[in-house]
């Protein structure tokens, strides 16, 4: 990869079972989320399975990784040959033993294939997705075995923290990370070293760290993928936080959506304490942290740090005003200090290489890479790790690979709830706090959704709005009843009830809410709703005034209908359609009855012929079968 | 022993002036919050004592606790001065009012000059009072309400003014003795009647004419920087003031102690059915101020003002012109007295709305308003 | 003058009326039917025991402190009053047992877990957290009931309703709710009879939307028990859950 400035261990162990009489393999099946939903475990029992009836036993090592990052090909096997297969399953691996690691011929099936060129690439290093990518923080995710702190150590982990522990000072650490440049990469993007320097200089017997690993936002999982894939980064960096800040006891308070992750990291905390990492004495240095593990209870208020630290204390997971600030009065009243997980991933690696090597990368004012989380309507979707500043275009065209189907970008939605959508006219916009921030959205945690010309924008603000609702906690009036109001306005808009003077009420709205909240779930709910506005203004006054949905998806604003001279009359949609609303007969064009329509989308989903197709506009309980203009 | 008994009574009349100013303001507090919330539909303070009658005792008990201090600033000899120098008014108007026959602290020569030179220390109290605070906003309150108060002084002693040509005499036993027989001034000069109560009413900064009032309460007032027993004084004052201008209205207008029966009880040379024939009239009327006041809103201080400057002393001033003329020019003078008054009575009450509208109406024409 | 005059005439009308205030407390108002504010021990009809634990908060909160409990005998912690303990539970909620709830307790005195860990592993002993639980709770670590309740209801994971045996969790993230995610849950509505984030009626299945599960370019996904499935359309979940309740013989509703 570019800018892979980790030492080759992996590369040499690759090199070294290669080197086994028959030539060696190491096949790493991606365990990952996604790919684990996708069956990636009974694809590694397989392996297991048909390695073993081959006969490859000594040959032949399987092991499961981090996400590698390219999720869209989950579940995802990697090959020390740096072959990569996408879309396996068990079935599938008698093939792959047989042919590719007896034979010695990869499969060509199961390989990446280029979008637009249509060719097959075996060695995943020449993957567009791949080739664009700077791993830091990511830099073992994918690459070893998270259950393993062997491979941890044998990839040179923990030496920053016996470094830092042993050899330097609390000062040094602060001005070596404050000197990086590097921001909170949880969404706020508070330069780190600063927060550091504060918690240090709190007075107190007692001090906590925390890493806040309730990743709440839906649509990003690079904190999931660091967590299940490299552990031991995120134990690693918090010993060196710990020391630099001067707590003795550290939590890391992860959700509870996250069940791997949760495994994942319990197991790297026990075999850090048994190899005397953490708990009295860490390193033989005389520094003491104990690190325990909190379960969140499924609530997206507490990513929000004074939140998190009422769910720590066993209370409602509501925010308090600020100052104090957690630096100076936090956990129990006491100094602490709390980071996200990727800001953690990041402290070994910078303190190992140095601060100038972070900062020569990234842009002024944003140093450093951050990881996305690339999903939606892309090709390549997955995790990626980027040098701040890098364009969204880029992002989404050249790493992602562009549209899926063949369809039109039409916005990326970034920073989840909390951030905002971006049309194809911002998409040479830099990544980078300030630069967003002034198109209206915000980098966030860096969760990245692409739409397409299919997806209504109106819907999707009313999605976000739908879940910052829910998700409220209730304690301040603007942000209970204010996202209440807006998320009833929008109902009402995309169900066509939408009145003159909605929108105006919405914007208002969103100024009283973020003029007025506690924290920043409510400062920053209105986002979605404030930037589709700002660049999408034509569909919502669709909405509104011409009652139509353009997009094709809110129900009450479209109608479906069957195009008569693609349909061949083959009574599939009839079959499937779970109201028996079509009619028709064999070999003949068929038709929806608007009336009875549900628009449950079936039909269109089951056409083999492309026949069904969505009109924005209501029709009322008129048979349509595409004469109508 | 003649100077010492006369020392004595002179003593227990004062007394006795205290004593009526303390009590009737205590009773005037609560008979007022009664009255206001019967009419209010509710019930008022009924829970100290039976029926609420200790309600005003335990306020003046929380007076009392308060902290007493004076603001730096403030000059301390008249700060402290203002709250004692206010009562002094009430106290002394009663010594020359008859609370029944025989009983009058002093015969003086010229009662009703008395009457209306002593109640001006109480408009002298609050001047001093604002001026000493030391406050911009407490001398612009107390300005207004020395203001207010002079200036409905002079309807006031434009009313006395046809009592003593009635009665002949500025004594206030001539007064008395000329309502002999139920022949009471208020049913033979109503409209004098009339004008001399809407003065005493903002006199007493109460009723529709309590601006002074409620500055102090939204805003500030020469009350701000008093607090405690201090401004107790200032409160009891003005509810003492209720009844004791009702006594001077009872005693000019509706005959004093007399009533039916009043001889018929005599001990000591004092009529004891007066007495009580005294307190039912001056209840009557303070029952009547606490009325006007729920009922008629406030009026603004340019208002207040130009009614008193423009309608009443004009009024006034013609009320006595006629009343003169009719007294030298009729025989009957009483009865003509009575038409007169009870015509200009009723075309005041009727006419005085319409011709106000009329006035506005026409200036507004006149002047169209500009939008700024 | 004259409207002066009317005026005067107005009050005056009203000093004999009827007065509306209502001397409370000897008198009463009388409230509507569902008034909140009644106030009365609430009896339970399981066991025809009073639920009231004197915990006091009642008396300790009230503005104008018009309540008193009066106790016979108090929990001192950490030795509660055995034989109200057991009372207690009996009247609790008959067909709960306690045993479950062991560990979690031992676990709490060992450790000292944090409230929110106790009621998350007492919801994995039982499914969800039953009253007879979390009355345990409260009693074994003296935080008040009301403090547990507030808490279990503001976390999404707790449920204090009993849940179906298969619980199918359908995402709707970002990612899953731009692939479809709605039609998803409303198939899965249809086939099984109940709105979303209810149970079905044989205690099967329960249906549940949680917030991105972290497995975005599978959009859509669902995840029943320990079974994941992605990039699922409608028709094929009816086909999975259709089958699914077949296997185990579960019906719609």
């Amino acid at each position: 990869m570019t800018g892979d400035v980790t030492t080759n261990e992996t590369d040499a162990r690759n090199v070294r079972v290669a080197r086994r009489p028959g030539g060696g393999y190491r096949v790493t099946v991606c365990a990952g989320t996604a790919c684990v939903f996708a069956g990636s475990l009974a694809v590694h029992d397989a392996f297991v399975e048909e390695v073993q009836t081959a006969g490859l036993g000594d040959r032949v090592e399987v092991s499961i990784i981090g996400c590698h990052g390219l999720c869209s090909m989950s579940p995802v096997v990697v090959l020390s040959d740096d072959t990569l297969y996408g879309h396996l399953r068990p079935d599938d691996v008698g093939r792959v033993v047989e042919e590719h690691l007896k034979g010695g011929a990869p499969v060509e099936k199961f390989l990446y294939r280029d979008a637009q060129t249509g060719v097959r690439i075996r060695d995943w290093h020449e993957i567009g997705f791949y080739k664009q990518q700077t791993r830091i923080a990511l830099r073992d995710v994918g690459v070893i075995d998270p259950e393993s702190i062997e491979e941890y150590l044998a990839r040179g982990g923990y030496e920053a923290a016996r470094m830092a522990l042993t050899e330097q000072t609390p000062e040094w650490i602060v001005e070596h990370v404050t000197d990086s440049g590097i921001r909170g990469r949880g969404g706020a993007g508070f330069p780190t070293g600063v927060k550091w320097k504060f918690a240090s200089q709190s007075r107190s017997d007692e001090k906590y760290i925390i890493c806040n690993a309730d990743e709440g936002d839906p649509g990003a999982f690079m904190d999931c993928s660091i967590l299940e894939g490299d552990p031991h980064a995120v134990i690693e960096g918090m010993i060196i936080g710990s020391y630099a800040i001067g707590a003795h006891e550290g939590y890391v308070y992860v959700r509870a959506e996250y069940p791997l992750a949760v495994k994942r990291l319990t197991k790297a905390v026990a075999d850090a304490e048994a190899r005397g990492y953490l708990g009295k004495d860490a390193f033989g240095s005389g520094w003491e942290l104990n690190l325990h593990l909190k379960l969140g209870a499924g609530a997206f208020v507490c990513g929000e740090e004074t939140a998190l630290i009422a769910s720590i204390e066993g209370k409602r997971g509501m925010p308090r005003t600020r100052p104090p600030f957690p630096a100076v009065s936090g956990l129990w009243g006491k100094p602490t200090n709390i980071n996200n997980v990727e800001t953690f991933a990041n402290i070994p690696w910078i303190i190992m290489h140095g601060a100038d090597a972070y900062a020569a990368l990234g842009v002024e004012h944003c140093r450093g890479t951050k990881a996305f989380s690339l999903a939606g309507k892309v090709v390549n979707g997955g995790l990626v790790e980027v040098p701040m500043g890098t364009s969204l275009r880029h992002l989404i065209f050249d790493v992602g690979g562009g549209i899926k189907n063949g369809r039109q970008f039409k916005a990326v939605q970034l920073g989840g709830p909390s951030g905002g959508c971006i049309p194809a006219s911002l998409l040479d916009t830099p990544v980078d706090y300030e630069s967003l921030a002034a198109t209206g959205a915000i980098v966030g945690s860096g969760g990245m959704v692409v739409v397409d010309d299919e997806t209504c924008m109106v819907d999707l603000a009313r999605f976000f709005l739908d879940f910052t609702q829910k998700e409220s906690c209730g304690k301040c009036v603007p942000c209970r009843l204010g996202t209440k109001r807006m998320l009833e306005t929008l109902d009402r808009i995309i169900a066509g009830d939408g009145q003159a003077g909605d929108i105006e009420l919405l914007e208002e709205l969103s100024h009283y809410i973020i003029d007025g909240t506690l924290c920043a779930l409510g400062g920053t709910a209105p986002n979605p709703v404030l930037t589709t506005l700002k660049y999408f203004r034509e569909e919502y006054e669709a909405h509104v005034s011409e009652k139509r949905c353009p997009a094709g998806r809110c129900k009450a604003l479209i109608t479906y209908y069957i195009d008569a001279e693609a349909c061949t009359g083959c009574l599939l949609c009839a079959k499937k359609c779970p109201t028996d609303c079509i009619s028709g007969e064999r070999k003949q064009p068929h038709v929806i009855d608007v009336s009875a329509c549900i628009k449950c989308d079936t039909c269109r989903q089951v056409c083999k012929f492309d026949a069904v197709k969505v009109r924005s506009g209501i029709e009322q309980a008129v048979v349509t079968s595409g004469q109508k203009a | 022993m003649d100077t010492f008994l006369a020392i004595l009574r002179a003593v227990v009349f004062v007394v006795i002036a205290y004593a009526v100013v303390f009590v009737a303001a205590l009773v005037n507090i609560v008979f007022e919050r009664r009255v206001l919330a019967f009419m209010q539909d509710r019930h008022g303070p009924n829970r100290t004592g039976p029926h609420g009658v200790l309600q005003s005792i335990a306020d003046a008990f929380k007076m009392m606790g308060k902290e007493d201090f004076r603001p730096l600033l403030a000059d301390p000899v008249l700060f402290t001065l203002a709250p004692i120098m206010v009562m002094i008014g009430a106290v002394a108007v009663q010594l020359v009012i008859p609370y029944t026959s025989g009983m009058t602290a002093t015969g003086l020569d010229v009662g009703l000059i008395f009457i209306v030179a002593i109640t001006g220390f109480t408009t002298m109290a609050i001047l001093l009072g604002g001026w000493s605070s030391r406050n911009k906003y407490s001398l612009v309150g107390a300005l207004r309400a020395a203001a207010q108060m002079i200036s409905y002084e002079i309807p006031m002693i434009l009313g006395l003014l046809i009592v003593a040509m009635i009665a002949g005499s500025l004594r206030i036993g001539d007064v008395v003795a000329a309502q002999a027989g139920y022949q009471w001034i208020a049913f033979y000069a109503p409209f004098t009647f009339l004008i001399f109560y809407i003065s005493s009413i903002a006199e007493l900064n109460r009723g529709p004419f309590d601006l002074p009032e409620s500055e102090s309460e939204l805003v500030s007032g020469y009350g701000t920087e008093y607090s405690g027993m201090r401004f107790g004084m200032f409160f009891l004052n003005e509810y003492a003031g209720l009844t004791i201008m009702s006594m001077i209205a009872v005693t000019l207008f509706f005959g004093g102690w007399q009533g039916p029966f009043a001889g018929a009880v005599v001990f000591w040379g004092v009529s004891w059915i007066g007495i009580i024939w005294f307190l039912i009239k001056v209840y009557i009327l303070v029952f009547a101020l606490v009325w006007i006041r729920l009922s008629l809103p406030r009026l603004q201080v340019d208002q207040l003002m130009a009614f008193a400057w423009k309608i009443l002393i004009p009024l006034g001033l013609l009320n006595i012109l006629a009343t003169a003329a009719v007294m030298l020019w009729i025989p009957h003078w009483k009865l003509g007295m009575a038409v007169f008054s009870w015509v200009a009575f009723f075309a005041f009450v009727v006419l005085l709305d319409p011709i106000l509208k009329w006035r506005l109406r026409r200036q507004r024409d006149r002047l169209p308003v500009v939008n700024a | 003058m004259l409207g002066m005059f009317k005026a005067m005439r107005t009050t005056l009308k009203h000093l004999p009326m009827r007065k509306i205030t209502v001397q409370y407390p000897e008198q009463r108002e009388r409230l509507p039917e569902r008034s909140r504010g009644l106030f009365r021990v609430v009896v339970d009809p399981a066991g025809g025991e009073p639920r009231c634990r004197s915990c006091t908060l009642c008396e300790s909160n009230c503005p104008v402190q018009v309540i008193r409990v009066n106790y016979t005998s108090k929990y001192l912690l950490p030795v509660p009053n055995a034989a109200r303990l057991a009372e207690a539970r009996l009247a609790a909620q008959p067909g709960v047992d306690l045993k479950p709830l062991q560990p979690v307790l031992d676990d709490y005195y060992e450790h000292g877990t944090g409230l929110i860990a106790m009621l998350q592993n007492a919801q994995e002993a039982y499914g969800y957290l039953p009253r007879l639980a979390i009355q345990e709770i409260s009693l074994q670590t003296g935080v008040s009931l009301s403090q547990i309740y507030g808490v279990s209801s503001f976390y999404n994971q707790f449920r204090l309703s009993p849940v179906g045996e298969h619980i199918i969790d359908v995402c709707h993230g970002t990612a899953c709710h731009v692939a479809g995610a709605v039609q998803i849950t409303e198939a899965l509505e249809e086939e099984l009879g109940v709105p979303d984030g209810k149970t079905t009626s044989d205690m099967k299945f329960t249906l549940s939307s949680v917030a991105c599960m972290g497995a975005c370019s599978q959009a859509p996904v669902m995840r029943i028990g320990a079974m994941t499935y992605g990039g699922l359309t409608p028709d094929k979940t009816r086909k999975i859950i259709r089958d699914l309740m077949h296997e185990i013989g579960a019906e719609k509703g």
